[in-house]
């Protein structure tokens, strides 16, 4: 079974006299690194470019070439 | 006269606009291009080998036989591609001292949780931690992270035995963690 353990993630509240200094901040914590690496895969978009170039490269794909398109 | 079925069908390059294919870039592409940005640690690099990857998958799919999942399928083709570009006697040698050093300084337990401030900060600070490991436990972290895979399917994606996987990731981990947390506590 794989090695799991519970994402922790707290928020945590400055206290008052904090608030006046400084913002709310948010601390994560992360109980495995698989979890901090699945946090972040999760915040990692794929470039849309990618899909753009993978449908340019397929309308180039060149054709089979005859001696194979003729021996099937 | 229409060209037979059969011969259109030939010659007809893959097309994304496919159902099945769409459905395979849909489903898989952000987990290929999270393991080769944090394998390859430039997201340009990262760009090329999804690119890549994929159309490899493409041309290769009719010989998809379905003895594993898509997705590792897919990682079996990402992980090839980066590792010819990265294989060189330095990465093959370096990275192994280093982890011996990790794992001498490692502490027998790393109960702490790994805290993180400023997640725009995240990226940066795990591609470090990565960077300082060997590439096979940078792999091991990075697919075990995958819960779509198992530990039959990690352990085949590296040419060994889950038991194997599991003794390595114990000692992955805690070269991680002491990384990681070097890199964030003051």
């Amino acid at each position: 079974m794989k090695y799991e353990k519970k994402f922790l993630a707290r928020e945590e509240q400055a206290s008052e006299s904090q608030l006046q200094s400084e913002s709310q901040r948010t601390i994560h914590e992360f109980a495995t690194p698989e979890d901090v690496l699945r946090f972040d895969a999760k915040q990692t978009a794929v470039p849309d470019t990618v899909a753009k170039r993978l449908k340019r490269s397929l309308q180039r794909q060149p054709q089979r070439p005859w001696w194979k398109r003729w021996l099937g | 006269m229409d060209k037979p079925v059969e011969q259109t069908l030939a010659q007809a390059p893959p097309d994304l606009a496919s159902e099945e294919l769409s459905a395979l870039y849909q489903e898989n592409s952000r987990e290929i291009y999270y393991l080769t940005l944090r394998l390859l640690g430039d997201p340009q690099r990262a760009e090329d080998a999804t690119h890549d990857v994929f159309i490899r998958a493409f041309r290769k799919w009719n010989e998809f036989r379905g003895e594993s999942s898509p997705r590792a399928w897919l990682y079996r083709i990402a992980i090839n591609y980066c590792s010819n570009l990265r294989q060189s006697w330095h990465n093959r040698n370096v990275f192994a001292t280093e982890d011996e050093i990790l794992e001498k300084n490692a502490p027998a337990v790393t109960a702490s949780p790994l805290r993180v401030l400023e997640i725009k900060e995240l990226g940066g600070r795990i591609q470090k931690a990565l960077d300082g490991l060997s590439e096979e436990y940078r792999l091991l972290l990075l697919l075990v992270a995958d819960k779509e895979l198992s530990y039959e399917e990690v352990a085949s994606l590296t040419d060994q035995t889950p038991d194997a996987v599991r003794g390595k990731l114990h000692r992955a981990r805690k070269a991680f963690t002491l990384l990681f947390q070097k890199d964030t506590e003051p």
